[in-house]
C-alpha cells in the first residue's frame, strides 16, 4: 500500500500499522474505517481541515484511544504501553517551550523525560546534529522562529526514537530555513528512520515525502507515490501542454492519435492535450512532430502535481 | 461600457460593467467615523440586528425599570381615588424624587450587563483591531463609545419617570391642573436621571475596559455596587458620626441617590438611614463628581494608548 | 509609477530587541510580497505603516506622508489581519456598511459599496446572515472584503493564507490574485511562504532579522535559463547516448537532463534522439530559477 517496494524487508512489520480504525464522538464520526501501514522513510500526511488527520495523530500517537480498530507502532500497542515512548519522537503544531529556558537544558530535559541512560551525551548529540551548539546555552526565546523548531526537532531525536511524528514542523519558518530542516529530514530518513509528517504546504510535501496518505472526510482517499496516484484518477484527463513552431498541423496529428480526448489551441499558440493515455501521448509525440517535420519547443505536464492531485480527490 | 450591435435587424444590445468599480463619492473623515461608532453603539447595546436573543436582555431591563413606575401611578392613582384627591395628605405619596431610590437597583444591573457589550466583544474578538487602522484615533473610538451607553441609560433611565408623570397626571382629577401645578418635578427628574446615567456609565465601562469578558465585568460591577452597600452603611453606623458620615460615601450604590436628594432637597425612601445626607452638600457633590470623572479618565486613557 | 509606501531609515526597537534595524524599501503599484520568517520584522513594518506603532527612528511613509504623524491616510490603506477579527453576531452585509463608513463613507454610498464589494467576493447570498455561523473560508473573504469596501490604494495583507488547508489556500490566493489583476488595487502580502509570494506577487522584498536581504521583481529570481530540462519515464540512458551521438552534451541534475544553449536545430536533435531511444516524454522546458535560490546564496 505505501512505499517503493525496493528497499522494504518484506518480513519486517510496519513501522506504523493501522488497521480498521475508527473514531466517533457521539453521532460525529471522526476517522471512519482507515487502514494503512507507513514504512521507514518520509511519508506525508495530508487532507483538507476537520478531515480527521489531527484525531488520527493523536491515535497513532496514543493520545487518544481508538473507538475501533487496532492501532501498532513497531509492532506493540500504544495504549497503556509506556515503553514505546522511548522509541517514538512526537513534535506537536504549536510551540510550548519555555522562552526562559535555554536550549541545552530542554532537550536535556527531554531526555531525561524520555528515560536516556546518558542525557548529558545524547543531548549534546542531538544538538550538534540539528547544528545548533553555539545558540543552545541561551534563552529559547532569543531563537529565530527557525532555530526553535529546530531545537525542537533536538528534543524530538535526543532518545533516538526509530519513528518520528511531526505535525506542520515546518510553520512559521522562512525558505532558508526551511531548506535547512528538510536536509535535516533526508538525513534521519536515510538513517533508516520513518517519519510521518502532517503538512498543509503541499509543495514541500512533494519534495520531501516518498509516499503520500491523503486523508478526506475521515477516509483514506489516496495513498502512494503522487505520480502514481494521479495516473489512478481516470475520471480526470491529463492536461499537457505542447508549444511547437507548428501548432495546427501537430494537433491535427494528435488528434488523430487514439485515446487523446481533446486538442485546445490556447491563445499564444501552444496546445493543450487532455488525454487519459499519458503514456501514449509520452512515447508518439516526438514521433509525430518528427514524421510532420514539426519542432517541439516545450512540453509540460499542467496537473501532474501533489496540488493537482489534492484539487481532484478533495474536489 | 460596451455596446454590441446586431446586424441588419437595427435590434441594439449593451453590456455594463459591473466588475469592480472605484470609489469617486464623498468621503466625510472623522466625524462620519465617529457617529457610525456612535450608532454602532446604541445598536449593538439594544440587541438592534443582532437577532431575538441579543434584544431579550436589555429590554427586559427596560420593562423592569418601568414597572416601578407603573406601580407607584397606580397606587397614587388609587389612594386619590378613595380619599378623594386628598392623597397627599393621607400618606406619603411616592413621586418621583423616590423613584430612583426605588428602582436603583435595576439601573445598576443594567448598566453591569449591558455595558460591557460595547466594549468587550470588540476586544476579545479582536474586532477592534479592525477599528484601529480606519482614521480613527483610540479617542475617538472611546468617547462615541461612552456617548452612545450613555444615551442609552439616560433614555431607560428617563422613561419610568416619564410613565409615573403620565400615571399621576391621569389619576388626579384634572391632569393639565396636575402638570401646572408639578411641573418643577420635570426639570428636577431628568437632571436626577442623567446624573444617575453618567454615574453608572463611567463605572461600567471603566470596569470594561480592563477586561475581554463581559461576565467577569458584570459580575465586577454589581460586586462594587453590591459589595460596599453592607460594608459601608453597616461600618458608617457602627462608628456613627463624621467619621461615619464619610464612611458612608463608600456606599457606592447610594452615590447617585445622593445628588438625587439634592436635586429634589428632600431624603427619599433608600437614603433616610444614610449618614452620608449629613455632610456639607458641596462635598457630596465632589464626591459624586470624583466617582463620575475618575472611571471616565481611567477608561479613556486605557483607549487612548491601545495597540493591536 | 507611483510609490505608495517608503520606508526611510525605518527602525524599531523594543528594549534589546531590534524589531527592524534602519531598513529602506519603496513599493509601487502592483502586487509586492514581503518574505521573511516570523519575527523577521513583517508584522512589525506592517503596523508602522499603518501608524498603529511609532518608529524609534526613521520614517515609515504612506503616499509621502509620515505614517505617524496623522491618521487620516489610514482611509487610503486597507488592512487584513492574520487572525480572526470578525464579530459573531452581525451579518456581514452591516458589518462591513459599518467599515466602510468608518472610513468615512456616508450610509447610503457605504451601504451599496458594502454589498458590491461582497459580492466581488464572492460572498453575495450569504450577506444577511450572522457571521458566527460562517466557515473559514467565508471568513476569510469577508475579512478581505472589509480591506477594500473603502476603495483603498493599498491593501496590506498579514499572512492571508496562514492556518487554511491547501484548499482553502488555494481559494484564498486566487481571490488576491483576482483583486490585484480584476480590481486594479496594488496589495503587499506578507508571508512566510514562497509558494504565496511566487504565485501571487510581481515583486518581492525579503526581510531576515530586521533587515532588508533582496529586493526586486519575482521573475528575475525565477527566470528561465537558456537551458532546457528534459525528463523522461523510461530508457533514460538510451536518450543520453542518443544525445551524445548527435553531437549534444547532456547533464545530469537529479531527475532531469539538462541541455545547454539549446537554439533552433538542436530542438529537433532532441527530438530526433528521443524518438531514436524511445524514451516517454514526459517534460521538455527551460529550466528555471527557483526563487529558493536566494536562500541557498545567502547562507546560514
Amino acid at each position: 500500500m505505501t512505499g517503493d517496494g525496493s528497499n522494504s524487508n518484506v518480513s519486517a512489520p510496519p513501522s506504523i500499522l493501522v488497521d480498521h480504525v475508527s473514531r466517533w464522538f457521539g453521532s460525529v464520526v471522526s476517522v471512519a474505517d482507515i487502514s494503512f501501514e507507513v514504512q521507514p522513510g518520509i511519508t506525508g500526511l495530508l487532507g483538507p481541515n476537520s478531515a480527521g488527520k489531527t484525531t488520527l495523530l493523536r491515535m497513532i500517537c496514543g493520545l487518544a484511544g481508538v473507538s475501533e480498530g487496532t492501532v501498532r507502532l513497531l509492532d506493540q500497542p500504544v495504549r497503556n504501553n509506556p515503553s514505546i515512548y522511548k522509541r517514538v519522537g512526537v513534535m506537536s503544531e504549536h510551540e510550548a517551550v519555555y522562552g526562559f529556558m535555554n536550549g541545552r537544558d530542554f532537550v536535556k530535559f527531554e531526555a531525561k523525560l524520555r528515560g536516556v541512560p546518558d542525557p548529558k551525551a545524547a543531548t549534546d548529540e542531538a544538538i550538534s546534529y540539528v547544528g545548533l551548539e553555539h545558540a543552545a546555552d541561551r534563552p529559547m526565546g532569543t531563537y529565530s522562529r527557525g532555530m526553535r523548531q529546530r531545537m525542537r526537532l533536538a528534543a524530538t531525536i535526543v532518545h533516538k526514537p526509530e519513528v518520528l511524528l511531526l505535525d506542520e514542523p515546518l510553520n512559521g519558518t522562512d525558505p532558508r530555513q526551511r531548506i535547512q530542516f528538510q536536509a535535516l529530514l533526508r538525513e534521519l530518513a536515510a538513517e533508516g528512520k520513518t517519519i510521518l509528517i502532517s503538512s498543509h504546504i503541499l509543495e514541500e510535501i512533494e519534495q520531501l515525502a516518498d509516499t503520500v496518505l491523503l486523508i478526506v472526510a475521515g477516509k483514506l482517499a489516496a495513498s502512494g507515490d503522487y505520480r502514481a496516484i494521479r495516473a489512478k484518477l481516470n475520471e480526470q484527463p491529463y492536461h499537457i501542454k505542447i508549444i511547437s513552431d507548428k501548432p495546427r498541423d501537430l494537433a491535427s496529428l494528435i488528434v488523430g492519435m487514439e485515446a487523446m480526448d481533446a486538442v485546445n489551441v490556447d491563445s499564444d499558440g501552444g496546445l493543450i492535450v487532455l488525454t487519459r493515455d499519458l503514456l501514449r501521448l509520452q512515447r508518439e509525440l516526438p514521433k509525430l512532430a518528427q514524421a510532420g517535420n514539426i519542432r517541439l519547443l516545450r512540453v509540460e505536464p499542467l496537473d501532474d502535481s501533489l496540488e493537482s492531485v489534492f484539487g481532484y480527490l478533495v474536489g | 461600457m460596451t455596446i454590441s450591435q446586431a446586424g441588419q435587424t437595427g435590434r441594439t444590445g449593451e453590456v455594463f460593467d459591473i466588475g469592480y468599480q472605484n470609489y469617486e463619492g464623498p468621503r466625510e473623515g472623522r466625524p462620519r467615523a465617529r457617529w457610525t461608532v456612535y450608532k454602532e453603539g446604541i445598536r449593538t447595546a439594544l440587541g438592534i440586528g443582532r437577532g431575538g436573543w441579543a434584544k431579550i436582555m436589555p429590554w427586559a431591563f427596560i420593562v423592569a425599570a418601568a414597572i416601578p413606575a407603573l406601580v407607584l401611578a397606580l397606587i397614587a392613582g388609587t389612594v386619590d381615588r378613595l380619599t378623594g384627591g386628598l392623597g397627599d395628605e393621607v400618606i406619603d405619596l411616592p413621586s418621583h424624587g423616590d423613584y430612583y431610590g426605588i428602582a436603583s437597583i435595576i439601573f445598576l444591573i443594567f448598566a453591569a450587563a449591558v455595558g460591557p457589550e460595547l466594549l468587550c466583544p470588540d476586544r476579545r474578538d479582536r474586532v477592534i483591531n479592525l477599528y484601529l487602522v480606519r482614521p480613527i484615533t483610540g479617542t475617538d473610538y472611546i468617547l462615541a463609545r461612552w456617548a452612545a451607553f450613555l444615551t442609552i441609560m439616560t433614555l431607560v433611565a428617563w422613561l419610568p419617570q416619564f410613565v409615573l408623570l403620565a400615571g399621576l397626571a391621569f389619576g388626579a382629577e384634572n391632569p393639565a391642573t396636575y402638570i401646572q401645578d408639578n411641573w418643577a418635578d420635570i426639570p428636577r427628574f431628568l437632571a436626577s436621571g442623567f446624573t444617575l446615567a453618567l454615574y453608572v456609565t463611567g463605572i461600567s465601562l471603566a470596569v470594561a475596559s480592563f477586561t475581554t469578558r463581559r461576565a467577569y465585568a458584570a459580575a465586577f460591577i454589581i460586586g462594587i455596587f453590591v459589595i460596599s452597600l453592607p460594608f459601608a452603611e453597616g461600618l458608617s453606623s457602627d462608628i456613627g458620626g463624621k467619621v461615619g458620615q464619610y464612611l458612608s460615601l463608600l456606599n457606592f450604590s447610594q452615590i447617585p441617590l445622593l445628588m438625587n436628594d439634592i436635586i429634589f432637597n428632600e431624603e427619599n425612601l433608600a437614603t433616610e438611614d444614610t449618614l452620608a445626607t449629613q455632610l456639607p452638600k458641596l462635598t457630596q457633590i465632589a464626591w459624586y463628581a470624583f466617582m463620575t470623572i475618575g472611571p471616565f479618565l481611567l477608561m479613556w486613557r486605557r483607549y487612548w494608548k491601545i495597540t493591536p | 509609477m507611483t510609490t505608495l509606501l517608503a520606508a526611510r531609515n525605518l527602525q524599531k526597537v523594543y528594549g534589546d530587541v531590534i524589531a527592524l534595524a534602519g531598513i529602506n524599501f519603496e513599493v509601487s503599484e502592483g502586487v509586492t510580497g514581503l518574505l521573511g520568517a516570523n519575527g523577521a520584522g513583517k508584522s512589525t513594518a506592517i503596523k508602522l505603516f499603518l501608524g498603529l506603532i511609532k518608529p524609534t527612528s526613521g520614517t515609515a511613509e504612506v503616499l509621502g506622508v509620515d505614517a505617524a504623524s496623522t491618521v487620516e491616510i489610514r482611509a487610503r490603506l486597507g488592512y487584513m489581519p492574520e487572525h480572526d477579527c470578525l464579530p459573531g453576531n452581525v451579518s456581514a452585509a452591516e458589518f462591513l456598511t459599518h467599515m466602510a463608513e468608518l472610513s468615512g463613507l456616508p450610509p447610503n454610498y457605504a451601504r451599496s459599496r458594502a454589498a458590491d464589494t461582497l459580492r466581488h467576493v464572492g460572498l453575495f447570498e450569504e450577506r444577511y446572515r450572522a457571521m458566527g455561523g460562517y466557515s473559514t473560508g467565508m471568513k476569510q473573504r469577508v475579512k478581505l472584503a472589509q480591506t477594500l469596501v473603502h476603495d483603498p490604494v493599498l491593501v496590506l495583507l498579514d499572512e492571508p493564507t496562514a492556518g487554511l488547508d491547501p484548499g482553502g489556500r488555494e481559494e484564498m490566493l486566487t481571490l488576491i490574485k483576482r483583486t490585484g489583476d480584476e480590481f486594479g488595487i496594488s496589495l503587499m502580502l506578507s508571508s512566510h511562504l514562497m509558494g504565496d509570494i511566487e504565485r501571487t506577487c510581481e515583486t518581492i522584498i525579503v526581510l531576515d532579522a530586521g533587515r532588508v536581504v533582496e529586493v526586486g521583481p519575482v521573475t528575475s529570481f525565477t527566470e528561465e535559463t537558456e537551458a532546457i530540462a528534459v525528463e523522461v519515464d523510461e530508457n533514460r540512458e538510451e536518450l543520453i547516448t542518443a544525445l551524445k551521438e548527435r553531437g549534444v552534451e547532456p547533464l545530469i541534475d537529479g531527475s532531469s537532463i539538462v541541455i545547454e544553449g539549446v537554439i533552433g536545430d538542436q530542438y529537433d536533435l532532441i527530438r530526433d534522439a528521443l524518438v531514436a531511444a524511445n524514451a516517454p516524454l514526459r517534460r521538455m522546458a527551460p529550466s528555471r530559477h527557483e526563487l529558493t535560490e536566494i536562500f541557498e546564496r545567502n547562507g546560514e
